[in-house]
């Protein structure tokens, strides 16, 4: 590591005064470093996309960080981003690959963070008088709360004057735009695109030891009033966890259980009611789902009560499509030119 | 009105984390840059001032590059390359070491001299300013021109006040390291409600902690860190932050003065503000702009 370290200084002290050169061309990698930089990626971006930060509120006031890229050329079409669990709003490189391919094909694209981001973050709460800190991230996740996340940006971005909304998400991002569409129907969304599209029975069923018994103590906790108490027990990935999000997570009713491809026998809940059209893409070697990816897909087309509904696997990668991302991209912009 | 472009992307620190980054440019083109680094349990974006710089740098003519640290958030996800791939580890304020701040500032001055930007002002509010001073003062040829320290803190001040019985959490924390436990959460917390580890809590509150920098509250010990800094420097001192500094501001205004190593050294207190300066963005930008002209 301290070699790796000299090599890194060495190599900064050398590129401290380097010569000019185009910002957006190839730059050379640099010395001493393991990784190739992702900004040789992004260099190449098209300029013809105006990228802005925004700060968002839900509807209950949390603060929402975004990033929303647009085709200078205008449009009133847009697809909003909803990133999954310990994750945030351009974790995956993924994201900012969309936000340099959507515009290009006349979509807008928003990222925001959710109130789930990271394990455990601090969030900023409007107030009366002023800004407060809140706990959230994935630790205190209610995807029941995921209204008021999608609720605000929505609002937000009619403001803007986008007229078709796209809701597209990722992980538990999937399973919260599901319980938002089946519970809040809304008639500015027009379609969905679901990523990776995880089994949340077979997480706790393959990662989470005796998970029905902790979840009879989560109730308990709630009960005695320490629902936001972090439990010992961890979700897959390593996530702490609050009684209350255990709970939520492990309940009978749970709203988490919308595509059980493990147990066929309970119903996809809130998916089975999306009427929208829908384009599912999933990754060969992804783990989240439990079954093989073309079972798991034509169950997902039996289940699903959308006359138009598409499914894509794509090979060679994982959950979070390292190595693949423009077949990712482009499969999904091919969908979205062929709906228009 | 400038015209700005915003460029989202990720930068790689030498041991292998990947950091997300936002820089915004005037569209006229500069070959100046403000690099800031964000304080505990923060993130890159999360201040309100942020998006204030955002517009007022570039419009000012600097470019502005707003880096997420190893630090960000309470616990974070953190994306680490490896040779076949990536791996993810936890990090966060809860496991958050000075020593480590060097490995996350480099790349970022890396990915600016990269892009030909020529002079570079290291910019730190809060924790962020401890980090600061500890480069400045670690690394030889740092090639930063300026640094502009945002509402520094008093570490000590902090531990007395914040956190009951942090000498005995102290000791614990050393017993958890040596039986290798030091990754592991403590029963305790600090300020902001921070769940931390042992490794980070003994960074905190070892007897030499590189933190303790800005000892106000303790005026026999060294300023270490910010006393050996000779470039440039401007120090906001928030009127209203009483938690971090438990002095009064005047008089920690002079005991910067009496400690600094700079001979272009300005402070301002800021009046009627807090330590994240809500509400207070636009006088902050303008006490900055005033200096940087």
């Amino acid at each position: 590591m301290a070699q790796v370290i000299e090599e890194f200084r060495s190599s900064l002290r050398s590129a401290s005064r380097p010569e000019k050169q185009s910002r957006w061309g190839s730059p050379q990698p640099f010395h001493g470093f393991a990784m190739t930089p992702f900004y040789l990626l992004t260099n190449m971006k098209d300029r013809n996309i105006n990228i802005t930060t925004h700060k968002i509120y839900s509807t209950d006031n949390i603060e929402l960080d975004s990033f929303l890229f647009e085709p200078k050329n205008g449009t009133d079409k847009i697809v909003i981003h909803i990133h999954g669990k310990e994750g945030h709003f351009v974790q995956n490189k993924f994201v900012l690959e969309m936000g340099y391919s959507y515009p290009k094909t006349g979509y807008s694209f928003l990222t925001f963070n959710n109130r789930g981001h990271d394990y455990i973050a601090d969030l900023i709460k409007k107030t009366a008088t002023g800004f407060t800190s809140v706990l959230g991230g994935s630790a205190y996740d209610i995807i029941e709360d995921c209204v008021h996340d999608i609720n605000g940006v929505l609002n937000y971005v009619k403001d803007l004057g986008y007229k078709e909304i796209i809701l597209q998400g990722h992980s538990l991002g999937p399973h919260k735009i599901s319980y938002y569409l089946d519970t809040k129907p809304n008639p500015d969304i027009s379609k969905v695109i679901l990523i990776s599209t995880s089994d949340i029975l077979f997480h706790l069923n393959s990662e989470v030891p005796h998970w029905e018994e902790v979840s009879g103590l989560a109730k308990k906790m709630i009960y005695e009033g320490r629902g936001k108490e972090i439990m010992a027990i961890r979700l897959w990935s390593n996530c702490p966890v609050s009684a209350e999000t255990f709970w939520n997570y492990t309940r009978p009713d749970s709203n988490t259980y919308c595509f059980n491809y493990t147990q066929p026998h309970i119903p996809f809940r809130h998916f089975e009611n999306i009427s929208l059209p829908i384009f599912t893409v999933v990754a060969e070697t992804d783990f989240a789902m439990g079954i093989p990816q073309e079972k798991a897909m034509k169950m997902l087309k039996e289940r699903s009560s959308s006359e138009d509904i598409e499914t894509y696997i794509v090979k060679g990668t994982s959950h979070n499509f390292a190595g693949k991302i423009d077949e990712l991209t482009g499969t999904i912009t091919d969908w979205l030119k062929k709906h228009e | 009105m400038t015209q700005i472009i915003t460029t989202p992307d990720k930068i790689y620190t030498p041991d292998g984390l990947e950091l997300d980054t936002v820089l915004f440019e005037p569209k006229r083109g500069t070959n100046r840059a403000i690099i800031n680094i964000h304080g505990i349990s923060g993130h890159y974006l999360q201040n309100h001032f942020i998006s204030y710089m955002a517009r007022s740098y570039p419009e000012n003519g600097y470019a502005f590059f707003t880096v997420n640290n190893r630090g960000h958030d309470y616990i974070a996800d953190v994306v680490k390359s490896k040779i076949n791939g990536t791996d993810r580890v936890q990090k966060g304020s809860a496991f958050d070491i000075i020593e480590e701040s060097s490995f996350d500032i480099l790349p970022a001055i890396d990915y600016l001299n990269k892009q030909g930007y020529e002079e570079i002002i290291l910019q730190g509010h809060s924790l962020g300013v401890l980090k600061a001073c500890y480069f400045l003062s670690t690394e030889k040829n740092h090639g930063i021109s300026k640094t502009i320290l945002l509402s520094p803190m008093d570490v000590i001040h902090l531990l007395d006040n914040q956190v009951k019985d942090w000498k005995y959490w102290r000791d614990m924390a050393e017993t958890m390291i040596e039986g290798r436990r030091g990754q592991q959460y403590m029963g305790t917390k600090i300020w902001l409600d921070v769940p931390i580890s042992a490794d980070s809590f003994w960074d905190y509150a070892k007897e030499d902690s590189n933190m303790w920098q800005f000892n106000f509250s303790n005026l026999s010990r060294e300023f270490i860190h910010f006393n050996k800094i000779k470039i440039p420097m401007l120090v906001v001192l928030p009127e209203g932050d009483n938690i971090a500094i438990g002095i009064d501001k005047e008089q920690a205004k002079n005991e910067l003065k009496k400690r600094t190593a700079s001979k272009s050294f300005k402070a301002e207190i800021l009046p009627g503000s807090g330590h994240g300066y809500w509400g207070h963005e636009e006088k902050l930008m303008e006490v900055i702009n005033n200096w940087l002209k």
